[in-house]
């Protein structure tokens, strides 16, 4: 047993330096497309696995998450703009000081932001995270509305529609996979303690684990601002990845295309939510092909623009709808379970736990 | 027999990848073609392929259109805009909506790749990126213009409806006080603000109307929405005039608002009763053969928009985007259908505003033509 | 006084609008539990057909009114059919996610089929006159939207709660399986449902597009949420509360704007921050009724 689990851990570096030359590879080679493209798998990465945080781990269903994702954003935006360039932003009202002076490290916005959001998804959790299923969905999708409206209409502190512009590229492959490392990593360690074990149990049933002593309302609680803390990181990543941010880019469109992604990898599988971050990214760029001219030899056409749009949504809903557990279900892909198909696959042992 | 199928096809595409590899020069669309911008992204797309059809070569080679839509996306208009870099473009047009244009700005300003927009009027887009241009004026002329037309008219007392989340409408309202503010005896009486999915103004029009102004200034993004500002104005018996900025000029205004828009006063580029040049003519005529009916100031924008970047290439006689900057931010005295492009330091255009009226039929008459 | 009258007349049109197309809602949530995040692009969808109809067909309003209503229906049944019946068993949430999933493809479809560029729904005089009562002004439509509500809550109301329809109807909502024991036709009585309440989309779409003549993609998005919001506040699953809750709502946008001209923008947030509130004191909505999770 000791064995396996340093095999696991073995194989687990492995990966981990598999990965690295990899990124290594991509970022001395590829375009600057293919770069784009892999920055943005990461912190749509990071996004999923903290919308399944809450709605696949905790089984609560909530569609906030473009508000915290605002506030990750907005933080990261503001704190690393240098002062000269707030100055051309700001024109219609100054920007409040002191933000117009203040720049700090980007690393360090990020998890500003990310305690900015979850000290706010605490004041919302409070009343909120009383209600149940459908309700808490409507309720914490109205507060992302709320943060939504606020933002555009805080002129002197987010330069409401005109929205903020250029923020600084820090957020390079390294700054991105190194985020989605370290958040996969937490969350494995989340759901495999005690508290996970707790989290998981209110899913299956909210009433039976209270009475075996969990207590649902810190447990909530706790996943509910994680997951705030680690929608504004992903947000925060965003702002930098994007050099562009503005109120409209934090509609509840973009919790559902989070939502996607989650789904598709399965709710409650980190594996699912890694699948699913690179799956919906690449196809959704792959797919542009078809808004362009197409020539079948029998068939052509000039490019019908949203041709992906619709194709993409089509294999969308016919995941949702005949695999309803999306890739993963709540399975992980772990070194045993590969472990098990490959003993099965090549014909002998019987199968062990 | 399945996977023959899906060879032959898998074959075929390949087959249709080939076909396209000759030799020509690829100049980037970056518009948004579908969301809630794609009619804008249309307009302006008519003008680049009609502009493409009458002068298709430059260097003596074809030029190819690269169309990448950007969803009317922040997120996505940056990635659209690197896959047009990634296709090797070697310079780039568009995008309708300031928004949209400068979410793509890093990303060619990182690349090296010089871009030109045809409508984007917000200052910024210039200012904060060294390959950007454009042929339009710029909102801080425009607001300024569009206050001293109320000044002009005596319209003392102006109600603002604006749409809040348009970065470009609520900068020309800013800058339209700004100028109104150094006029005594003008007032905004009452202002206010909607978003892009709102239909219903009749509370706000109720409410600016009981303030009695003079004069309706609408500053919308797009102009379905000031379509229905005007329609419901009028049925709530208000028959004073109503002015906007250049979005309010697209044919949307007129076939939503229908006989309701006589008298919206609104300003834009050029006017087609007055040909601006000769070429003018000429872009009438091949468009009312193509389309069939009279094209929106920003559709011969457009068309203006690809040929001053076409002339720029020419002047560069290379390829090399570096060159081609330099050409197009030199750009002075070149004539197109809307008028005379001469960019200035900041790579703005200097260009006259043209006030245009709208009567109940759709047609319009020309007002005025204000130099800078 | 005049101003005041007018806006309660504003309140009024508006909020007999949310208050139709919030009674399909409710009706769809009240029998099957689920948000029919759809709704909304059903009602997109009617007003593209009403376009075509008329403006391609040259068909008189009349007829390509109930063609669009009973097209509708059956898009309905048949988004039903293809989307949610495969997920009968299946948890909540899927079914959720699956209505998500059919409004994102609706709306990306009629993008490619329709095109961007927005359309102008027809003009029907009959309904969009402008007629002026003691100085407050406004279309027919102002009278006669309250009037189709209060019509339609009515048969509604009759249907439920005095047919076997509704009878079969109220069993399916309060329990599944209970129901199909009982001898119901589970798919029959929820593919019914569906077609009421997207029928009741169409209606509402043919109103809203006589109001608010503009049809895009995006065009059913917010009278979708707004309309949910009412849903929801009225008491979701209660078709009195729908109408209820939808003239609040009327009536509390346009009152803030009217009394805080100022706090114009806010309006969204605002009936969002409504919604919460009612929800936190009373969980169900106005009218819901109590719900108690099983053991």
């Amino acid at each position: 047993m000791k064995k396996t689990k340093r095999l696991h851990a073995a194989l687990t570096l492995l990966l981990l330096a598999i990965v690295a030359a990899i990124l290594y590879a991509i970022e001395g080679n590829a375009s600057s497309y293919v770069l784009r493209i892999a920055r943005l798998c990461a912190i749509n990465m990071v996004l999923a696995l903290s919308m399944n945080l809450i709605n696949g781990f905790t089984g609560l269903f909530s569609l906030g998450h473009a508000g915290f994702m605002a506030i990750g954003a907005y933080t990261t935006a503001l704190l690393t703009i240098p002062a000269a360039k707030k100055q051309v932003l700001f024109m219609i009202q100054p920007l409040v000081s002191p933000l117009d002076k203040l720049t700090l490290p980007f690393g360090v916005t990020l998890i500003i932001g990310g305690l900015l959001a979850a000290g706010l998804a605490f004041l919302i959790g409070l009343p909120v995270l009383r209600l149940r299923g459908d309700y808490l969905a409507i309720a914490t999708m109205g507060f992302s509305e709320i943060i939504r409206v606020l933002i555009t209409n805080m002129q002197g502190v987010t330069n409401g529609a005109q929205g903020l512009k250029s923020i600084p590229g820090s957020a390079n492959i390294w700054w991105c996979y190194g985020v989605a490392l370290v958040v996969i990593l937490f969350i494995a360690l989340l759901t495999s303690s005690s508290y996970g074990t707790a989290l998981k149990a209110i899913r299956e049933d909210q009433i039976a684990a209270e009475s075996m002593g969990v207590s649902l309302y810190f447990h909530k609680m706790l996943a509910f601002m994680l997951s705030a803390f680690i929608a504004a990181v992903g947000g925060g990543l965003l702002a930098s990845y994007n050099g562009t941010i503005g109120p409209d880019m934090f509609r509840v469109a973009q919790t559902y295309n989070v939502l996607m992604i989650v789904v598709m990898g399965g709710m409650g599988s980190i594996t699912g939510s890694i699948a699913g971050a690179f799956i919906v990214t690449i196809g959704q760029e792959y797919l542009r092909v078809l808004d362009g001219p197409i020539n079948l030899g029998f068939w052509s056409t000039d490019g019908i623009s949203g041709m992906r749009m619709v194709v993409f949504s089509a294999i969308l809903l016919l995941i949702i709808v005949f695999f309803r557990n999306g890739l993963f279900g709540t399975k992980e892909l772990s070194w045993s379970a590969i472990g098990r198909r490959l003993r099965k696959m090549s014909g002998h042992g019987e199968v062990k736990g | 027999m399945k996977k023959i199928l899906a060879i032959m096809l898998a074959a075929m595409l390949l087959f249709s990848a080939v076909a396209f590899a000759e030799e020509t020069i690829k100049i980037g669309v970056f518009e948004p073609l579908t969301g809630s911008y794609a009619g804008g992204g249309a307009m302006e797309i008519e003008g680049f392929e009609l502009a493409h059809e009458m002068y298709p070569e430059v260097l003596g080679k074809q030029i190819e259109l690269v169309k990448a839509d950007s969803k009317s996306d922040k997120v996505e208009a940056s990635m659209a805009a690197q896959s047009l870099v990634d296709a090797g473009v070697v310079a780039v047009l568009g995008s309708y909506s300031s928004g949209l244009t400068l979410a793509g700005s890093d990303v060619f300003a990182e690349a090296e790749i010089p871009a030109l927009t045809a409508t984007s009027t917000n200052p910024t887009v210039t200012l904060l990126s060294d390959w950007y241009a454009r042929i339009c004026f710029i909102d801080p002329f425009q607001g300024t213009m569009l206050a001293r037309f109320a000044v002009e008219n005596e319209y003392k007392k102006i109600a603002i409806i604006q749409e809040i989340e348009s970065e470009y409408a609520v900068g020309l309202v800013n800058y339209f006080e700004q100028e109104l503010a150094n006029h005594e005896g003008y007032e905004v009486t009452s202002k206010g603000n909607f978003v892009n999915t709102d239909q219903d103004f009749t509370t706000l029009l109720t409410e600016a109307l009981s303030k009695e102004p003079d004069v309706i200034f609408t500053s919308v993004g797009y102009a379905p929405s000031a379509a229905l500002i005007i329609k419901q104005a009028r049925e709530l018996g208000y028959e004073g005039p109503i002015f906007g900025g250049d979005t309010l000029d697209a044919p949307e205004l007129y076939q939503i608002a229908g006989e309701k828009v006589d008298g919206v006063i609104f300003t834009t580029f050029y006017d087609a009763a007055q040909p601006a040049t000769e070429l003018t003519t000429q872009f009438l005529e091949a468009y009312e053969a193509k389309y069939g009916k009279i094209p929106a100031a920003t559709t011969v924008m457009a068309f203006d928009c690809y040929l001053t970047m076409r002339n720029a290439i020419e002047t560069a006689g290379s390829t090399d985007p570096e060159a081609i900057r330099e050409a197009l931010f030199a750009t002075s005295g070149f004539v197109g259908a809307a008028g005379t492009i001469t960019l200035d330091e900041n790579h703005d255009a200097i260009r006259p505003v043209v006030f245009k009226k709208v009567n109940g039929d759709g047609t319009s008459e020309f007002l005025s033509l204000i130099e800078p | 006084m005049g101003v005041f009258l007018q806006q309660l007349a504003n309140a009024l049109c508006v909020g007999s609008l949310y208050a139709l197309l919030a009674i399909g809602y409710t009706m769809v949530y009240g029998v099957l539990r689920l948000i029919n995040f759809a709704h909304g692009e059903i009602f997109m969808m009617a007003m593209y057909i009403v376009f075509y109809g008329i403006g391609l067909f040259l068909l008189p309003w009349y007829i390509s009114f109930t063609l669009t209503i009973l097209i509708t229906a059956l898009l309905g049944v048949i988004s039903e059919r293809l989307a949610y019946r495969p997920l009968r068993d299946a948890p909540r949430i899927s079914v959720l996610i699956s209505a998500i999933g059919v409004s994102y493809f609706l709306q990306n479809l009629a993008t490619v089929v329709f095109g961007g560029r927005p359309l102008t729904f027809p003009e029907v005089p009959l309904f969009t006159d402008v007629i002026s009562l003691g100085g407050v002004k406004m279309q027919r439509l102002g009278i006669l939207v309250p009037a189709i509500t209060a019509v339609l809550l009515l048969a509604l109301m009759y249907l439920i709660k005095r047919t076997k329809t509704g009878l079969a109807m109220r069993a399916v909502a309060k329990n599944y399986d209970a129901a199909r024991l009982m001898g119901i036709d589970l798919n029959r009585t929820i593919a019914t449902t569906f077609f009421i309440g997207s029928a009741l989309a169409g209606v509402g779409a043919l109103m809203w597009g006589l109001k608010y003549p503009q049809i895009s993609p995006t065009v059913g998005s917010m009278p979708g949420i707004k309309c949910f919001i009412a849903a929801v506040l009225g008491g979701i699953g209660n078709t009195a509360g729908a109408v209820l809750g939808g003239l609040m709502l009327g009536f509390v946008e346009i009152m803030l704007v009217a009394v805080f001209p100022a706090l114009s923008g806010y309006r969204d947030a605002f009936a969002f921050v409504l919604l919460i509130f009612v929800l936190l004191v009373k969980p169900t909505g106005l009218m819901g009724e109590k719900t108690t999770e099983k053991v």
